[in-house]
């Protein structure tokens, strides 16, 4: 503990660490001294005046805000003289604030106008000296009205300091001084990553949400407390609602952070694209229909497939971002009540690798880093840095790593190992930039240097992995040429061994489950192993909100809730006992397998707010196949391109109107609560419904019994962790395709800030207004192809052909291009090749070639090549040629 | 190279007319980066120096002779500053200029002293003549026309000074004129 510090205010004697300023210390003793510049978490500014006090022995005022304390001092907050200062303050404050709190939003939670009001000035005693300014809406989620602003500055400190963004500072001086960003350019030209967080910290009504804008006034609000249904951060959302509308998201605290995901783009679910009523197909057309003939179809449909081609010829796949309650329950009408095991989800896709890895490695998963370990820890190793894209949460987090003081250092060490220069990168102190996909080699010449120089945890080795000494001797003896491989030094590569094993260091590994093959994960886990990091060492950045969930209760083909193995006898058994049915012994389908086996062995889908046609590699092989399924129920809260090929469509319910839990990167279970009354039938409905119809009834009355049901299956299973490990060594494989003089290019496709999963929700959010479908390239290849950002191209790969627009990228190596996973079309250039072990397609960096779309070549006809695709709701499928 | 031979020549700015008609090239383009090799140059004594940020604009803007948006970006680099800091600083004082300037400066005193003495109507008629408004530039680069307040020889007012020479009054409505053939005589020359 630091020393205290005892001091008087108003009266009162407070003791605090040293180091505090007195508007700290009297917050400690209930004391608020007004303020409008000071905010808890950020540098104090002494802007604003208001927090001046009285401080004996001192002739003049002080700031509160910046004044630390001494041993001592007397204070005073309530004396004439300092309330005739606050008065004359707020006073000059709104000399050059032309407000009217009629209309402005932050009525009723302004801070200028509480005080205002506390001290009870009921009119301008000074002109207004300030001209008005124009408002800008060059955006359109972020609202500026300059002539509001107080120049408090939080706005310009929360950007640098905690984001370090830096998109605003004051410009100019004296009474024309305004906060503006660098040539008073619009946002979206500043570097501004639409967080929202200088509109949370706001203290007047001068940056203010679009969205909120005339829809309901601050004292009519309703706060529900919620998780944000984007990426595996699971972040606790606030939702602002009147009676039946979302007005806005915040945090709990002003200076907390949401991403634009969380802060604005939760407007899907008000969209009015959402489906509310049943579509039935009929003479190819899909027509509205009542619930009774959609629910009856459906299970006549899938009964008499089951009847005629046997219970393995159904397949239900689901999508991670339902509540875990949702999962189970889809889960277990597929397994119980269809009587299949061809179950699965895009845990598949996005983690599986992973998931799959760890569980096989530790026995349990909860050996994964928490948010804020992330924070604490001496050494970060972050692999494939676009977390803070991914994860943003995880970025703000790297970023405090970076500042917080460690023993013996300033901050954390920030070791990247990526071919792209991302922000993140830019922050290491050792950017190891290979080849791309090569960095499973790298990882290899990392062990290398730690076996070789003997910096493993020689203790926990000795305990708990006991075939060390064979790895090692088999690691040692291998051949392996780092530096020719992956084209980074070999000193570099010894600095980031060295550093990483440093002993007695807390080390977090970061790194994204998507792009991981089981080589990287194997990898990983040997790192954790030889440095006895088993704990709290890794951290998977988990790309949807309940990816973890989805794994944990069993909507994967092999597992069972609670990993229990579908090959087990006894798993399989106490299951049956649960469930009252006899369930199918053989091994199902993934997903991807389940829609290449369409028509072969596999006939009927139930598909739960999974998107193939969209967000599944290959997507002309992923048309093929379900348009040559005899039945397919899509269930969404979109028509998105698969639910366009359905016979039968169910409209589903967003996170807005469920409830259930979610379970977060870190393992937090978190309570999704509904916020809106449901549009239609909540998803869990739905699926009792079917199931009894189909004779195996589902009967609940609220997803609290369903928990309740899972609970007793997830945390049974939840036994001992592993104590004894295996090091796993295996030859990863080279299978990203070669760039050749006909595909000279190698394409990533990844995540990107205003995009999320296949596009079905952010397309139809205001976020998406932000970024247009875009290939990435970096300046030299730009230069060399002869184009400009904004120039339309042909992109190209041996699987397919889409036209995009060029954007400069300056992250980027020559060679390598980018593309939004979200593209509208972008899966139409992947493969989906499949690792034999995971049955996850491998992720690859497909070979392409970019040309310039010719003058002559008008784009219709290449949008001719899309419409081959576009999926047509009368023929219901596109041929592929 | 180029940066050279505009320093030679002191506070004329060659570059004015280059950028602007560089507008509809984008970045990358053949002139945006003959600015960026000029700035660079100008910044290798200062790289890293944070506290060197006004010289290297002063710098920049006596090479350039103003601080074009792309010049800024380089600044903000070299020194590890933000883009937008680097603004606001420059943006505080008057002496920095973010559209390009003329070849030559002409302003006119405002001040109390000249006010009386006929100040507006001589920047009246210099607004007539140039065809545009105080503060701005003509179109040809050609003049820049400023109103100031106060040049410090009240005694000679109504004030005028060109390129910082002080216009005897009775030279004051033949200057434009003046200052034009030269420009045309040393274009000839």
């Amino acid at each position: 503990m630091s020393e205290l510090v005892r001091l008087q205010i108003d009266g009162q004697e407070v003791a605090v660490p040293k180091g505090v300023t007195i508007i700290e210390a009297a917050a400690r003793i209930q004391i608020d001294i007004p303020h409008l510049c000071h905010l808890n978490g950020l540098v104090p500014s002494s802007a604003c005046r208001l927090c001046l006090v009285e401080l004996e022995g001192t002739k003049d005022l002080v700031v509160s805000c910046a004044r630390g304390v001494r041993e001592g001092m007397v204070v005073w907050t309530r004396t004439e003289r300092v309330l005739a200062a606050r008065r004359f303050v707020l006073e000059l404050i709104w000399s050059a604030h032309p407000g009217d709190c009629t209309t402005c939003e932050k009525s009723g939670r302004c801070e200028l106008q509480k005080y205002t009001y506390e001290v009870g000035i009921e009119r301008n005693r000074f002109p207004l000296r300030r001209d008005e300014q124009p408002i800008d809406t060059t955006n359109p989620l972020i609202e500026r009205n300059p002539s509001l602003c107080i120049l408090c500055g939080r706005c310009v400190r929360i950007c640098r300091m905690r984001n370090g963004n830096n998109v605003f500072d004051f410009v100019s001086r004296g009474i024309t001084t305004r906060v503006t960003t660098a040539f008073e350019k619009p946002l979206q030209e500043s570097g501004c990553t639409f967080c929202g967080s200088c509109v949370s910290v706001c203290p007047v009504g001068s940056l203010v949400e679009r969205q909120r804008r005339f829809r309901g006034r601050e004292w009519e609000l309703k706060t529900t407390e919620t998780v944000c249904p984007y990426c595996g951060g699971g972040c606790k959302l606030l939702l602002d609602t009147t009676k039946d509308q979302i007005v806005r998201a915040r945090t709990e605290k002003k200076d907390d952070y949401l991403c634009v995901r969380g802060k604005f783009g939760w407007d899907y679910a008000l969209s009015k694209e959402r489906l509310k009523t049943p579509l039935i197909k009929k003479e190819g057309t899909l027509e509205e229909c009542s619930w009774d003939e959609a629910l009856s179809s459906i299970a006549k449909r899938l009964a008499k497939i089951k009847e005629t081609r046997g219970p393995e010829a159904l397949g239900g796949l689901v999508s991670a971002n339902y509540p875990s309650e949702t999962l189970y329950l889809f889960g277990k009408f597929v397994r119980a009540g269809l009587g299949t095991n061809n179950l699965d989800s895009s845990v598949r896709l996005l983690s599986w690798p992973t998931l799959s890895g760890f569980i096989q490695a530790f026995g349990r998963m909860d050996v994964v880093a928490t948010l804020s370990e992330i924070e604490a820890a001496d050494t970060l190793l972050v692999l494939d840095s676009e977390v803070a894209v991914k994860n943003p949460m995880v970025g703000v987090k790297v970023r405090k790593a970076l500042k917080t003081p460690k023993k013996g250092a300033e901050g954390a060490n920030l070791i990247t190992i990526d071919s792209r220069k991302t922000t993140v990168a830019g922050l290491s102190h050792l950017h190891l930039q290979p080849r791309p996909g090569t960095a499973t080699v790298l990882l290899d010449g990392m062990i290398k240097v730690i076996l070789s120089e003997g910096l493993y945890d020689q203790e926990f080795v000795a305990a708990n992995c006991s075939n060390f000494q064979e790895f090692s001797a088999r690691f040692l003896e291998m051949e392996l040429d780092v530096e020719a491989i992956t084209g980074v030094a070999e000193e570099a590569v010894l600095a980031a061994g060295r550093l990483y094993a440093g002993q007695g260091q807390k080390a977090v590994i970061i790194f994204s489950p998507e792009t991981s093959d089981r080589h990287m994960v194997a990898r990983i886990i040997n790192l954790l192993l030889l440095t006895g990091r088993v704990n709290g060492g890794v951290f998977p950045s988990l790309l949807h909100s309940n990816l973890w969930g989805a794994a944990e209760v069993g909507v994967v083909s092999e597992f069972y809730p609670g990993y229990r193995p579908v090959e087990a006898a006894t798993a399989r058994k106490e299951l049956e006992n649960l469930w009252g049915v006899s369930l199918p012994s053989e091994p199902g389908l993934s997903a991807i397998e389940m829609i290449q086996a369409a028509a072969e062995s596999i006939f009927g889908m139930y598909i739960l707010g999974e998107n193939p046609v969209a967000s599944f590699p290959d997507k002309a092989s992923m048309v093929r196949g379900l348009a040559a399924l005899d039945f397919l129920v899509v269930q969404d809260i979109f028509l998105t391109e698969t639910a366009q090929l359905a016979d039968v469509v169910l409209p589903g319910v967003s996170f807005a109107e469920s409830s259930g839990t979610f379970t977060n990167a870190e393992g937090r279970v978190q309570e999704l609560n509904r916020v809106l009354p449901s549009q239609t039938k909540p998803d869990w409905e739905i699926i009792a419904e079917i199931s009894t119809r189909m004779g195996y009834p589902l009967s609940y009355h609220s997803e609290r019994e369903i928990a309740a049901e899972l609970k007793t299956l997830v945390s049974e299973f939840s036994g001992p962790r592993n104590s004894a490990f295996r090091l796993v060594l295996t030859e990863a494989e080279e299978i990203s395709a070669e760039p050749d003089r006909e595909y000279p290019y190698r394409l990533m496709i990844g995540a990107t800030l205003f995009g999320f999963g296949d596009g079905s929700w952010t397309r139809r959010s205001e976020i998406s207004r932000l970024e247009t479908p875009y290939i990435g390239m970096s300046p030299q290849d730009v230069q060399s192809l002869g184009v400009v950002a904004g120039t339309r191209v042909l992109v190209s790969s041996r699987r397919g052909r889409i036209t995009t627009t060029i954007k400069v990228d300056e992250s980027l190596p020559a060679g390598l291009v980018f593309m939004p996973a979200h593209h509208p079309e972008g899966n139409s250039l992947t493969s989906a090749s499949l690792d034999p072990v995971t049955k996850s397609p491998r992720f690859e960096l497909a070979a392409a070639s970019i040309d310039r779309l010719q003058e002559s070549e008008p784009e219709s006809q290449c949008a001719g090549d899309r419409s081959l695709l576009n999926l047509n709701q009368t023929s219901g499928i596109a041929k592929w040629n | 190279m180029v940066g050279m031979a505009v320093q030679e020549t002191g506070s004329v700015c060659r570059c004015a007319d280059k950028i602007s008609d560089s507008a509809g090239s984008g970045p990358g383009g053949q002139v945006v980066d003959e600015v960026s090799g000029i700035v660079r140059e100008v910044m290798t004594k200062y790289r890293h120096h944070k506290g060197m940020l006004v010289h290297a604009l002063q710098d920049v803007q006596r090479v350039l002779g103003y601080l074009p948006e792309d010049a800024l970006r380089i600044v903000a680099e070299e020194l590890d500053f933000p883009f937008a800091q680097v603004y606001g600083v420059a943006s505080f004082y008057t002496q920095f200029y973010f559209s390009p300037r003329g070849k030559n400066i002409l302003q006119v005193c405002v001040g109390t002293a000249c006010h009386i003495r006929g100040a507006p109507a001589i920047l009246g008629r210099f607004e007539q003549e140039l065809g545009i408004k105080a503060e701005e530039t003509t179109a040809d680069f050609e003049f820049t026309l400023g109103a100031v307040s106060c040049v410090g020889c009240c005694g000679l007012a109504p004030v005028v000074v060109a390129n910082e020479r002080v216009v005897k009054k009775k030279d004051h409505h033949k200057i434009i004129t003046r200052l034009r053939k030269q420009a045309e005589d040393s274009a000839v020359g």
